[in-house]
């Protein structure tokens, strides 16, 4: 092994004809000699090889526009950056790996800020963050630490696999599948109302569901970044009152939920409008987009927390939640109204007991394990009712703990998930597949790590370095129309 | 098996490209067993393993393996043959060497761990995207059309000059930048964007003349087709690269 050796590639039996590493970091650094052709040819056959030489140019990069942004590889704390998740205009979030407790956390990153405010907006922002991490709900996601990391200031939380609402109510899930996310969703919410933290940017990407398929609440604006011309949140889902001007409580949160509930229910948002004066006006009006079969009650519910004027929407976003599951329970006298009607028609056809048992049965459903002949008969009578009903039937009280049963991608395994969207709705997943810049596809991902806390943030469609030109990267502007929204959904001028 | 003697015809074989001589010394120093270098060495080691495998599986075992197989390849030689370390050329830094050395191990251990390679690269490139609402007329067209797409892609690609598939690939897979890619190739940005350009749109002619044999449309028809999946185009090749 001399000479010329150097300048090629030494094919290693045990590695299958790999190059050598000196050869793949040659390439990476672009200072490869005669073997440039082969080597391409063989990254062109052999996955590992691209693996290791694309991780290679990404690392030795690493200049112009990204400079001040870490690289995956890079340590923050104690914490190893593994790859991006996503970025908004907070900051950005990453999968990293936590070497001292062993696991992978979501790792997100706030830019530095600036401006004499900055000390101030620190303290303001690690003193929300205490107040989120002493938040121990199962429906808001785990703050495990927040600590300042040079100018900028990183949090480390439960890395959750997702999918978020949004994605979920794209499967179709059916009604009582969404609305028992949400309800958690929103158990979640109430819990930081009452520990005195506002969310301030509530939608339906900030709320993920877990591996276990609990619905998350991710993403809490930590602080109010905004001067007074700046209002923090997603156009569209931001409350009335804070285009004009007036500070985010727990009743704006309210308004975001009840718009996100509405747009998964119905496919978009009550108001067309998303900013400024024209949402003014047509929340002033109240919601002009219908909202098709869905309980009278419901939709009530929902109308109250859309009101301009938040003194007048639901007092607590827990009597929001009360109402929403109460709104289930008409179903349930419905579906309970036949079941008596059947069961009376099969009294007078001579079953006589069996009858009369199922009519005093509060809960039709579970009739069905007995199995009484006549009971049978009636539980599949209600078998073809929308999932809706038969979920509302089984348990009055709450509708969240049986949807599962009713609809089982309600209990969303990722994968679960993931084959749904890809064999349910093709067109789901191919949205889904609509990466963000920055996000491209990048066949190395681990599954678990959806994106994580900023889906909010989309990345915007020409990030830095893509160097999108003559390439269509992405349908970015598809994607997400309103520049400001597609570079930092969170900031608003 | 002993590095003195080895080492120095390399030197003097070297080529003009920048060295790293000091890295080059140290790997020297550790092959000749010298325990100040090796010392040394470990805690580049130590630095570079987990960087390069905690992406792979992030998990100290893991990371601990990888790290004690690195050693070992390093300074164990195998039956015939001298050890790893030798190979380093002081061409790229060290480090940089070595976590190249560390993600093949890792990758191989992976494999040895899991029984596919392609569990770990090639997993859920789909899956941590986020939707947006579709147009659903497009939506059923692509839907209707998505399995010839995909064929008549994969079919195009194969027809494609392996150099111009491997930078489709670390492009549009591996998410390199035109910039990373210009590094690599000693080219500007641009130059790069021009090529992948031209690759692609070479890849839906040729995808197009596909679709229009096989289903037999129009060339309108085949258009609208290819506007509504053309512009996807960088997805599929996500996910058929």
């Amino acid at each position: 092994m001399s000479g010329a050796a150097h300048l090629a590639w030494t094919p290693a039996p045990e590695e299958r004809g790999c190059p050598d590493e000196s050869a793949l970091v040659d390439l990476a650094r672009g200072e490869t000699e005669g073997a440039h052709e082969m080597l391409l040819a063989h990254l062109d056959v052999c996955p590992a090889c691209r693996h290791i030489v694309a991780q290679l140019a990404k690392e030795s990069g690493g200049a112009s526009q990204e400079a001040r942004e870490p690289e995956p590889g890079a340590q923050v704390g104690r914490f190893l950056l593994l790859e991006e998740l996503g970025r908004g205009g907070m900051g950005t979030v990453y999968a990293a790996f936590d070497p001292t407790l062993d696991r992978k956390v979501a790792l997100k990153l706030l830019r530095p800020l600036e401006g004499g405010a900055a000390q101030s907006l620190s303290v303001r922002l690690l003193t929300e963050a205490q107040a989120l991490a002493r938040l121990a709900h199962p429906n808001v996601v785990t703050l495990f630490e927040a600590q300042p990391h040079g100018d900028a200031i990183y949090l480390a939380m439960e890395l959750i696999a997702g999918p978020s609402l949004r994605e979920l109510s794209e499967t179709r899930p059916g009604r009582a599948a969404l609305l028992a996310r949400f309800v958690e969703a929103g158990r979640g919410l109430a819990a930081a109302h009452e520990a005195g933290l506002v969310h301030r940017d509530f939608k339906p990407d900030n709320v993920l569901l877990a591996s276990d398929g609990r619905a998350c609440v991710t993403d809490f604006g930590l602080a109010d970044r905004g001067g007074a011309l700046q209002v923090a949140g997603t156009p569209g889902y931001l409350a009335p009152e804070l285009w004009r001007g007036e500070r985010a409580d727990a009743r704006s949160d309210q308004f975001s939920f009840c718009v996100s509930l509405w747009e998964c229910l119905a496919g978009e948002r009550p108001f067309a409008a998303e900013r400024g004066a024209a949402l003014l006006e047509e929340v002033a009006r109240g919601p002009s987009r219908p909202l098709r079969g869905v309980p009278a009650r419901l939709r009530r519910a929902l109308e109250r927390g859309l009101r301009s004027d938040p003194r007048e929407r639901h007092p607590s976003l827990r009597a929001l939640l009360a109402e929403l599951e109460a709104a289930a329970e008409p179903a349930l006298s419905l579906a309970s109204a036949r079941l008596v009607l059947l069961s009376l028609a099969l009294f007078a056809g001579g079953a006589g007991s069996h009858a009369l048992w199922s009519a005093a049965s509060a809960d039709p459903l579970s009739a069905s394990h007995f199995a009484p002949p006549p009971a049978q008969a009636a539980a599949q009578a209600l078998a073809p009712a929308p999932a809706f009903l038969r979920a509302s039937a089984r348990a009055p009280g709450d509708a969240c703990e049986v949807v599962p049963r009713a609809t089982p991608l309600a209990q969303l395994d990722p994968r679960a998930w993931h084959a749904a969207a890809a064999s349910a709705s093709q067109p789901a997943r191919r949205t889904l597949a609509l990466a963000p810049a920055r996000a491209r596809p990048r066949p190395e991902r681990p599954a678990a790590t959806l994106a994580q806390e900023s889906r909010a943030g989309r990345p915007d469609a020409g990030s830095p370095g893509t160097g999108g030109g003559a390439i269509d990267r992405l349908e970015g502007s598809a994607l997400s129309p309103g520049g400001d929204a597609s570079l930092g959904t969170r900031t608003v001028r | 098996m002993h590095a003195g003697p080895r080492l120095e015809p390399r030197l003097s074989d070297l080529p003009q490209a920048p060295l790293h001589a000091a890295d080059l010394a140290l790997a020297a120093a550790c092959a000749s067993g010298d325990r100040a270098a090796l010392e040394q060495l470990d805690r580049v080691l130590r630095e570079a393993v987990p960087r390069a495998a905690a992406r792979l599986k992030a998990s100290n075992a893991f990371i601990d393996e990888v790290t004690q197989l690195l050693r070992q390849k390093l300074f164990v030689a195998p039956e015939g043959k001298r050890p790893k370390i030798l190979d380093y050329q002081g061409r790229g830094p060290l480090a940089q060497w070595l976590r190249a050395s560390a993600m093949r191990v890792a990758l191989n251990l992976l494999e040895a761990q899991q029984g596919a390679r392609a569990a770990a690269l090639d997993e859920g490139p789909v899956a941590r995207l986020h939707a947006s609402g579709p147009d659903p007329e497009l939506s059923l067209l692509k839907r209707r059309y998505a399995p010839e797409f995909r064929e008549a892609l994969e079919a195009a690609l194969a027809g494609l000059p392996a150099r111009e598939r491997a930078l489709l690939r670390l492009y549009f897979a591996q998410g390199l930048t035109v910039e990373e890619i210009g590094r690599m190739e000693g080219a500007h940005k641009s130059t790069v964007s021009r090529w992948l350009a031209r690759s692609r749109a070479a890849l839906l002619e040729d995808v197009r003349a596909r679709l229009q044999n096989r289903l037999g449309l129009g060339h309108a028809e085949v258009d609208s087709l290819l506007q509504a999946l053309g512009s996807q185009l960088h997805v599929s090749l996500g996910q058929v690269l």
